[in-house]
């Protein structure tokens, strides 16, 4: 007993030497920061998963350090699944970095927190020119008549993918143009359970939201309009109608499938469609090499025309920064056509530079250009991200089999709640 | 109490009867514990009392506004319903199966030891692995309940995505997680049993289910009390797995406690509503816990 | 050998063989998914075991600096366990041996400690930590842990204490051993199985804790495990491979580690459990 004991003990004894190490490492980081003439500009990015920007990105900041003496850059990358959480409890904590990058759905929230200052005066004094943007990026940048970030990169969330192998086989000369045609083209590739017609997307995410929105759009239907809510109207309830007349021809588990779903089943050969943005073609490339598959505006109800939504990354400027000139220096640094190129995740919002990059890193560029200008954004409102949650249950409702006109006008009720 | 005290006999009345040394003794303990539970809870209330604009960091006090709002949400009723469900489940189905488990661990067995540390692994995998695991397992074309079913040529159920299954499948899926801490403890408490007691009722005739009931159930009892107590307030508050899973839902049908406050106050950016939804949470697993506290000192574990 | 005895041992084995289904199947599909290719997790009813073995998902995981986040992991875990065992041994010592007044209420506010929702303290905490100016740095989370680690650790000590004889120690005492003399010549070296035990619990529970280590830490060189896991999920898709890779990174070795410790982990949870 006794001699195991000690053995133990000699073993904790030891570990507790793990302690002073921990509070000696921390305090050479405190010995290693910034002396005090420097002005030090925090920046927040967030990464997506496989595809580490923040090489490209350091690149650059250390160009803009040497441009302007005196000044460190430092930049933060938190990972996208904590990136919400990490900005808000930070925001909320008041420990709000300078500038952070930020989700286009996110910014009327920070920009009714007064967390995020208005930019309008700033960018002419620094000449940013908002002509310079795609206007659609622009326009999610606006809350109430003012801008509150500079559109950094964006794009729309549809293309229609097909699978061109599945198409020929099924006799159908080229992916549809109209709903009805896409239903009926659904139903003559669909051989369940081996192969299916279309991947939907449905789970309790913005990913289900954003198919929703565009279906809706596209049918000439809104979440709200001027403040009012107008998601029980006759145009949303055909257009989820649709959704669920589709997803008949999809595998089963509508209710939990995810965009990485929904593109995985494409990529499989289990399914000849699916809705999603560009930047899914790469990955595509990597999980499915050898699959014959093209992009095509998705189809629009008879007579009408497509129209996807918007999805992008803003930059923006906190209020508790002590220095905004040098902030929108940094912003006009990153966001320069060259800079934009190598580090926006998504298609650069800069005109010059989104039509360089599509053209040169995206299969069928004319499409994507296409799409990208006819999107429109989701409401922009500081409620945003409650509305995106009934919307969410109230697909996870039609889904479940609640009739859609229940189902939307309990959505509507609760969004007029808010 | 001090009376149980001398009987129970620790040090008895004899011992130092004096406040200094169990003070000073307690100290760090009770620093660290008013300093990071009881002024952050109280912090909480307060913030659960005010609705704040968003993010802003100012808040204006509006009384019991949020929990009134709560109180009225048949959402919220349903949180508290599928929080019950959800805890009594997967403790259930944690002490079944640990109990089990740890009744075959116990007997001297050919390759024992790798067992239990096979057992061992889904305890000490972080939750969101975990669930990511469960996720693509019950993807219906992608995941292993899916291939099985494809082999024995039923269709493909997806369950995750059907408001009867999904709650089924979590637990299911946190059952597999939490079991081998449950089955850690009963092996300790059977290998505390007193043989001669199993024994002695073996030799009486007794059938190996008459043992377990007679014999060694009340024998492990402490035990399975306190694991109880302790796995039922850490699964009522367990976020890891259903947020990677479901998220709550579909359509609620997943939704307790934590990821009801997570999404009201991160998600949705209320941050005061969602505080109040953590304290009526706490509340709730508050009277659970009670019941158990109460068995506790009754049978004087507390003194 | 006899009929019934036969027919008793098939029957352990087969609920063993049930039992190790339930616990293995989901694992062995973890490591074999950890091994396929991104084509091969998206093959519609693929195999079970990859057809092209790969370690490319290692590869990835570990160029996101997995094996950094081991050593975190390590660093975070144990100097959590020791602060623990170190408070938690000398309040379990008071609330065991030492009579006063309020010791129950003691012992049942550390349970009532187990029972909030991490959401409702994560921002008071996060401001209590920027205002010691830890955020970002291990000792954050080390603390934040001790808050949940400490009253489990309370509470399972205990035990220990309470089955080792007050006449030992009043022997020592008699000896000529002064208090402290006494508590650590005779009392620590009775419990060091009860010490293992409760260590394994707070390192296994802080090995595994997410919620404060991504909220506290944003230098990815200062990521634990967990947080790790995170990386692979983007907005548009998850990396299933890489976080099958890291989740087996991250589970195997510490149950390796379990598997030689076992004999004294058992013996140690034995008494935690039985408190009687």
């Amino acid at each position: 007993m006794i001699p195991r004991g000690i053995k133990i003990s000699t073993g904790v004894l030891a570990a507790a030497g793990l302690p002073a190490l921990l509070l000696a490492s921390s305090a050479s980081t405190l010995a290693a920061s910034q002396p005090h003439h420097q002005v030090v500009l925090r920046v927040w990015d967030m990464n997506q998963a496989n595809t580490p920007i923040g090489k490209e990105e350091h690149k650059y900041i250390a160009e803009f350090e040497k441009a302007h003496p005196g000044v460190t850059v430092k930049l933060t990358i938190i990972p996208y699944a904590d990136y919400f959480h990490d900005l808000t409890v930070a925001v909320k904590a008041g420990k709000a970095p300078d500038i952070a990058t930020v989700d286009e759905i996110w910014t009327p929230a920070f920009a009714a927190s007064k967390a995020i200052v208005p930019l309008s005066s700033l960018m002419k004094r620094y000449h940013l020119n908002s002509a310079n943007y795609f206007k659609p990026a622009w326009q999610t940048t606006l809350y109430h008549g003012q801008s509150y970030g500079i559109p950094w990169s964006f794009d729309v969330w549809e293309q229609l993918y097909w699978n061109k192998t599945m198409f020929a086989k099924a006799h159908i000369a080229g992916p549809p143009k109209t709903w009805p045609q896409m239903l009926a083209d659904a139903k003559k590739l669909t051989h369940a359970p081996n192969q299916y017609g279309i991947a939907v997307i449905g789970d309790k995410g913005e990913d289900t939201v954003v198919v929703m929105d565009s279906l809706i759009y596209s049918n000439g239907g809104s979440i709200e309009k001027n403040g009012k809510v107008t998601f029980d109207s006759s145009k949303v309830k055909r257009a989820l109608t649709f959704y669920k007349d589709l997803s008949k021809y999809a595998p089963p588990g509508a209710a939990s499938a995810t965009e990485s779903t929904s593109i995985g089943l494409f990529s499989s050969g289990k399914v000849a469609m699916a809705f999603d943005g560009s930047w899914q073609q790469a990955t595509l490339q990597s999980q499915a090499p050898h699959l014959n598959w093209g992009i095509a505006v998705p189809p629009a109800p008879t007579g009408k025309k497509f129209h996807g939504t918007l999805g992008g990354w803003n930059l923006v400027v906190f209020k508790q920064s002590k220095h905004y000139g040098l902030d929108m220096q940094y912003i006009k640094w990153m966001t320069k056509p060259n800079v934009e190129v190598k580090v926006a995740s998504l298609i650069p919002a800069n005109k010059k530079a989104g039509i360089e990059f599509v053209k040169k890193d995206r299969r069928q560029p004319s499409i994507i250009l296409n799409t990208l200008n006819n999107g429109y954004p989701r409401p922009i409102s500081p409620n945003y991200l409650t509305i995106s949650t009934i919307q969410q249950n109230a697909m996870s409702e039609i889904w479940t089999g609640t009739p859609v006109g229940r189902a939307v006008a309990q959505a509507a009720t609760e969004m007029k709640h808010q | 109490m001090q009376q149980s005290v001398t009987a129970r006999g620790p040090i008895g009345a004899r011992a130092r009867h004096s406040r200094s040394p169990a003070i000073w003794l307690l100290l760090p303990t009770l620093v660290s514990m008013v300093g990071l539970v009881v002024y952050p809870l109280a912090r909480g209330f307060y913030t659960s009392l005010t609705t704040s604009f968003f993010l802003s960091n100012q808040a204006v006090f509006a009384g019991f506004k949020n929990y009134a709002i709560l109180l009225h949400n048949p959402v919220f009723w349903m949180v508290v319903w599928h929080g019950l469900v959800w805890t009594a489940g997967v403790v259930l189905g944690q002490l079944i199966f640990g109990f089990v488990g740890a009744l075959i661990l116990n007997q001297p067995i050919w390759g024992q030891a790798i067992f239990q540390s096979v057992t061992f692994i889904p305890w000490i995998m972080p939750g969101v692995a975990a669930g990511l695991l469960w996720s693509l397992m019950y993807d219906p074309t992608f995941g292993l309940v899916g291939n099985l079913q494809h082999f024995w040529g039923f269709s493909s159920i997806a369950y995750l995505s059907n408001v009867h299954t999904s709650m089924a499948a979590v637990v299911v899926a946190a059952i597999w997680k939490g079991t081998p801490f449950t089955i850690l403890m009963m092996l300790a408490g059977l290998q505390t049993v007193d043989t001669a007691v199993t024994e002695a009722a073996r030799i009486d005739g007794a059938s190996w289910f008459k043992v377990i009931r007679h014999a060694v159930i009340p024998q492990v009892a402490p035990v399975v009390r306190t694991t109880a107590l302790f796995i039922t307030v850490w699964t009522f508050n367990y976020f890891d797995m259903i947020y990677v899973m479901t998220n709550g839902g579909p359509v609620n049908s997943t939704q307790i406690f934590p990821t009801y406050v997570y999404q009201l106050a991160f998600g949705q950016l209320d941050y005061g509503l969602g505080t109040a939804a953590g304290i009526l949470s706490l509340v709730v697993v508050g009277i659970i816990a009670a019941l158990f506290i109460f068995e506790l000192a009754r049978q004087g574990a507390l003194d | 050998m006899g009929a019934a005895a036969i027919l008793k041992k098939g029957g352990q084995y087969l609920g063993i063989i049930l039992l190790l289904a339930f616990f293995v199947t989901p694992l062995a599909w973890m490591v074999s998914t950890s091994f396929k290719s991104a084509a091969e997790i998206y093959t519609a009813n693929g195999p079970f075991f990859p057809t092209h073995w790969t370690l490319k998902n290692y590869q990835v995981a570990f160029a996101a600096g997995l094996g950094r986040m081991f050593v975190n992991s390590t660093i975070v875990a144990v100097s959590t366990t020791v602060v623990s065992l170190l408070f938690a041994v000398l309040s379990s010592y008071a609330v065991s041996r030492l009579i006063f007044r309020g010791r129950r209420m003691i012992l049942v506010s550390m349970i009532l400690s187990q029972l909030i929702p991490l959401s409702v303290l994560i921002v008071p905490i996060y401001q209590i930590m920027a205002r010691l100016n830890l955020l970002d740095q291990f000792p954050s989370l080390v603390i934040a842990y001790l808050t949940f680690s400490i009253p489990v650790a309370v509470w399972f000590l205990r035990s220990f204490f309470l089955s080792v004889s007050p006449e030992i120690e009043e022997a020592a005492r008699v000896d000529g051993c002064s208090l402290f003399q006494a508590f650590m010549r005779v009392v620590i070296p009775l419990i060091v199985p009860g010490l293992a035990a409760t260590g394994i619990y707070v390192f296994v529970t802080v090995w595994q804790e997410l919620m404060f280590a991504i909220t506290f830490l944003t230098t990815p060189a200062k990521y634990t495990l967990p947080a790790g896991v995170i990386l692979f999920i983007g907005q548009h898709g998850t990396n299933y491979g890489a976080v099958m890779a890291a989740a087996t990174v991250m589970s195997i070795p510490p149950s390796v580690l379990f598997l030689l410790m076992q004999k004294r982990l058992i013996s140690g949870f034995a008494s935690a459990g039985g408190i009687k």
